[in-house]
């Protein structure tokens, strides 16, 4: 069936609660309100680096309003985090690790009062040797930040497959770089927010703004070691997480503990200050040296990674597989090796965020390789061409692709944008740069990661989704009820989706990892189908005809070589579940791929992922020679994220990918000060682009239908936006010749370059 | 820089309705004790972040409707009160007409919400240097009119400022109106930020320039963000003026402009970047005037 014949798949649909977000009903936390609500605030540390002594709250819990103070010394459970091997958090510390790092919290009867509390609350705190830089944190006789963590290395991933020596000595030309891709922001439209209920029984509900309930119920009642059963985690509507809101955070495990004690809701919303200040991107130095043939085939590649891991783990071991991995995905590199390394430091700390740990050294490898190409006279798009991965391939690290367009990707790219000539294009300050990439499709690395879906099918036709898969503003809802409305027949206004509720949903590891579309939409078809098979047979019998010969198509369900013997789908719910059949419409599904190994612990080989997306990103972009500064002037992207399934979805990937890799490029950078505190917390100093920064996007679909994802459908939400920064920079080498190794690309640093240019010309 | 938003402190408030009861409340004002705010989108942050000592009554000016006015005659040219908003005075057509040059001033401050909050008033008593109203007054001529409990009194805008968030101003006294004099002659503002809106200016360029006969009669460059108030460059004004409109004598002119200006490093650019910038920009901004 080609998508031709598809209802609602691939057809532009309106996400399903876009009305209620366009007029402001959506409730996100900060909207909740129960009676008796307080307001909590948290007491950050001032210091980089301090064990607490005492914590004297005897001045705050005097004031009129202030309802209770808790510290570190009342998370009376074990530590917490994204990874068992390195589970390092508390929510509240007692032991400060960076500016702001928590040590107590307060519950009071408005924000005003709490945040009047914090300022009467004594801290002692015994200051000890803070360190900020990952080289120095990483040297003998540094400060040590957990204890556990000799040198303050928190993660240490090495590949080393085929034989890079080897494959080096095979090569024509070997180039050597460094590169530095700089520490940003997620810069989510909703700050981080939670609302904690503790009713007479003892049960706890959160209401929360995160990217996966079932972790932050993991966390907590290991924090505060209560039973899992005692605790309900429900996912409002959330404003966007880019991969911040996939760790728990210190204000969940501080609202659960201030409701506890109260046994009043309690309710945290970050300023936008705070929130800046939970999570960023990992800053990383990359070294990476490429060696290819003369005909630009790569034979070996080497990468090592310095990356700061700030205060705690997060996803540190995974953020650092990831960026070797990822590497492997869109070449064929037959040797290859990689030493990553993530090291703690007194600073806030580093985790997900949308590429998670592929978009630094995807900015390292596509600059290097337009050096090789410009190295040895080859064309930077044919270089991409020769090397690309395809469909069948198997990588010496063990990654298959089921499906690969990268090849057409790279075609329909540049001939869509013209080029070769514009290539050609000198002295005009203009300039076009072309990067490729690729992404899982949710990686299999740890745990449990399968997802579930149930259907409810009601009396009148009406279908209720119950998905563990949390939407958190990328649109996951409309998706998985774009499937239900295909496989049913039945239009979007007929389906409500019920998602990511610990209690009654079913388990689901969180969104991250773009896994959500590839695993949440297969279990949702599972269940449809489950559904559709029961309706079936109840219709076949009606309407005197074989199950597998009926049809369901708009909100008939008919025999498909007579559409006149039908019966509405509302009709046949009732009669399924009425007199003669009285049978419960539920389908269940659940799914998670087959064709997956977890890595081998010790070489790192396995196939990690069910299939992968891949993309070319074409920027042009213009240069100012006098005063520096870089605009976009468009992108264009190839893409194969299998079949698309709602291209209004896509479209708003594609958008929000440019506008963060233009971020990352060229405008954003979170500064520290010599204590390692925050400088620029506010959307001020940090700046994010604005709609006038970015440029209009093409967006090419060059995708098969995948065998394995759901209606053919891969990922998109990250593997688009690991191409931006690199296209933006090959552009601007491109259109002045300078090429600019650390992130950001500022006014000063292009000035600088052109200058060092002019000199080196200059006979 | 930003250190945490906290609470705001305790304070009385008031809001006077007439200009002449504000001017009784400050009448015995020092050190602080009353702060004066109308749009409040600079004072209010300020005292949150502590940037501000919190005052003990902060007097809101925005009941004084009277002073929410932008007018303008011929002999007297542009006025525009108090209480005018930025997006006011960005918008109005007689300043889009006559002033251009300010109307893109305005226009390029902050958001859409400031410019509806805040105003061109409390843009110049704010006293920031890279105000983006400041540098195009400064060019206009722009005077600021005065009144504390010694009565009225007129200042030019260059003898306004005393330094970053300093000016003249005595603890009782308020800016009441802005007057512009009508002048012949073309202006352009240039802002130079790494985002094209919402941001402030790196370097803030305004020139204004009467071009007769391919003369240059009469010249004034304004400067924003390079130095520690809001000024005219006037070494570079006068190696202009009486001289014949060519690329030599602009550039000349450009390369004088940064050597007076006295910018810093900070987080947002560094000094020799910024004065770079201002040589470029006078460029731009008379190429832009004269190409007209």
């Amino acid at each position: 069936m080609n998508s031709e014949s598809y209802a609602y798949i691939g057809r532009k649909q309106p996400q399903i609660d876009g009305l209620a977000k366009a007029t402001g009903e959506a409730k996100f936390t900060t909207d909740l309100v129960l009676p008796r609500m307080l307001i909590g605030k948290l007491l950050g540390s001032p210091y980089p680096h301090a064990r607490v002594r005492n914590v004297d709250a005897s001045r705050a819990l005097a004031l009129k309003g202030v309802k209770a103070v808790v510290t570190g010394k009342d998370v009376p459970g074990k530590k917490y985090g994204v990874f068992v091997s390195r589970m390092d958090e508390t929510g509240l510390t007692v032991k400060a690790r960076f500016v702001g790092d928590p040590v107590a919290a307060v519950a009071a009867v408005d924000e005003e009062t709490a945040m009047e509390a914090l300022g009467l609350i004594s801290v002692d705190y015994e200051i000890l040797p803070a360190v900020f830089d990952p080289e120095e944190a990483m040297k003998e006789g540094a400060p040590v930040i957990h204890d556990e963590y000799e040198r303050n290395i928190v993660a240490d991933t090495h590949y080393d497959f085929g034989d890079v020596e080897a494959g080096f000595r095979e090569c024509d030309h070997i180039r050597e770089d460094n590169f530095f891709s700089q520490t940003v922001s997620h810069a989510t439209l909703e700050p981080r927010g939670v609302l904690a209920d503790c009713d007479v029984a003892g049960k706890l509900t959160l209401w929360t703004s995160t990217q996966a309930p079932f972790q932050v119920r993991r966390d907590i009642i290991r924090a505060l070691d209560i039973p899992a059963s005692k605790l309900r985690v429900i996912k409002a509507h959330v404003g966007g997480g880019f991969g911040g809101k996939a760790d728990t955070y210190p204000m969940q495990v501080a609202a659960t503990l201030l409701a506890m004690k109260t046994g009043r809701p309690l309710k945290i919303i970050a300023t936008r200050e705070e929130e800046i200040n939970v999570r960023r991107r990992a800053p990383m130095s990359i070294f990476t040296k490429t060696g290819v043939k003369k005909d630009g085939a790569i034979m070996a590649q080497y990468l090592k990674i310095l990356a700061d891991s700030g205060a705690y783990s997060s996803t540190s071991i995974l953020m650092m597989y990831n960026s070797g991995l990822t590497c492997m995905i869109p070449y064929r590199i037959p040797n290859f090796k990689y030493d990553g390394y993530q090291i703690y430091t007194n600073k806030m700390v580093t985790g997900a965020m949308r590429g998670h740990g592929a978009n630094q050294p995807r900015f390292a490898v596509e600059s290097q390789l337009d050096m090789i190409a410009e190295d040895i006279g080859m064309d930077p798009a044919d270089l991409r061409l020769r090397n690309a991965s395809q469909k069948g391939d198997t990588t010496v690290s063990g990654l298959h692709f089921v499906s690969c367009e990268l090849s057409r990707s790279i075609e329909e790219s540049t001939r869509n944008v013209g080029w070769k000539e514009k290539r050609r294009q000198k002295g005009t300050n203009r300039g076009i740069g072309i990067a490729c990439g690729g992404f899982v499709c949710g990686a299999r690395i740890s745990g449990h990661t399968a997802s579930g879906t149930n259907i409810h099918v009601h009396e009148d036709g009406g279908v209720t989704v119950i998905t563990g898969s949390a939407d958190i503003g990328q649109g996951s809802n409309s998706v998985m009820a774009q499937f239900v409305a295909e496989e049913l027949g039945i239009p979007l206004s007929d389906i409500s989706v019920i998602a990511a509720d610990t209690e009654t949903t079913p388990i689901d590891n969180g969104t991250f990892s773009s896994r959500v579309t590839f695993y949440g939409g297969n279990a949702t078809l599972l269940a449809a189908r489950e559904v559709k098979q029961m309706m079936a047979g109840i219709a076949a019998t009606l309407l005197k005809s074989n199950a597998e010969d009926i049809v369901f198509r708009d909100k008939l369900v008919f025999v498909r070589d007579d559409p006149s013997r039908s019966i509405p789908f509302g009709k046949l719910a009732k009669a399924t579940e009425g007199m003669g059949h009285g049978r419960l419409i539920i389908g269940q599904g659940q799914w998670a791929p087959t064709n997956t190994q977890f890595p081998d612990k010790k070489t790192k080989w396995g196939n990690v992922s069910g299939s992968y997306s891949f993309a070319t990103q074409i920027a042009e972009v213009e240069v100012d020679t006098e005063t520096g500064q870089v605009k976009v002037i468009s992108i264009t992207i190839g893409d194969d994220c299998g079949q698309v399934i709602n291209p209004l979805s896509v479209q708003g990937q594609a958008d929000g990918s440019v506008a963060m890799g233009i971020g990352h490029a060229l405008l954003e950078q979170l500064l520290f000060g010599s204590n390692g505190q925050l400088m620029n917390p506010s959307l001020l100093d940090f700046k994010i682009p604005t709609a006038m920064e970015c440029p209009p996007t093409t967006l090419l679909e060059v995708g098969t239908p995948d065998p394995i994802g759901p209606y053919g459908a891969k990922e998109i939400g990250e593997g688009l936006l690991i191409t931006t920064v690199p296209a933006i920079c090959n552009a601007i080498y491109n259109a002045v010749g300078v090429r600019i190794t650390e992130l950001p690309i500022t006014p000063e640093k292009i000035l600088k370059a052109l200058d060092e240019k002019k000199r080196r010309e200059k006979p | 820089m930003s250190i945490f938003f906290r609470r705001l402190p305790k304070f009385n408030y008031v809001k006077p309705e007439k200009f002449s009861d504000a001017l009784d409340i400050l009448r015995e004002n020092k050190d602080g004790r009353f702060r004066v705010y109308a749009g409040g989108t600079d004072v209010i942050p300020k005292i949150k972040e502590r940037v501000m000592p919190a005052p003990e009554t902060l007097v809101d000016l925005k009941g004084i409707s009277q002073l929410n006015y932008i007018s303008h005659d011929e002999a007297n040219g542009l006025r525009i009160g108090a209480l005018a908003s930025i997006h006011d005075v960005s918008q109005a057509p007689v300043v889009r007409e006559k002033y251009p040059m300010l109307a893109q001033a305005a226009a390029s401050i902050a958001s859409t919400q400031v410019q509806n909050r805040g105003t061109i008033a409390g843009n110049i008593c704010n006293a920031v240097p890279s105000a983006d109203s400041a540098p195009a007054l400064l060019c206009l001529g722009g005077k600021a009119l005065c009144e504390g409990k010694e009565g009225e009194r007129m200042i030019d805008l260059e003898e306004f400022f005393l330094g970053p968030g300093s000016t003249v101003l005595g603890d009782d006294e308020l800016l009441k109106e802005i007057q512009i004099p009508s002048a012949k002659g073309k202006g352009v503002y240039i802002k130079l930020s790494p985002r094209s809106r919402m941001d402030l200016a790196v370097v803030g360029v305004a020139v204004f320039a009467d071009v007769e006969d391919g003369i240059f009669k009469d010249v004034r460059i304004g400067l924003g963000a390079v130095a520690p108030t809001p000024m005219r460059a006037k070494t570079s004004e006068n190696r202009l003026t009486g001289e014949s409109v060519g690329d030599q004598v602009i550039e000349e002119a450009a390369a004088m402009a940064a050597e007076e200006a006295k910018p810093i490093d900070d987080h947002r650019a560094s000094a020799k970047y910024r004065r770079m910038m201002v040589e470029v920009l006078v460029k731009r901004a008379i190429g832009q005037i004269i190409s007209h």
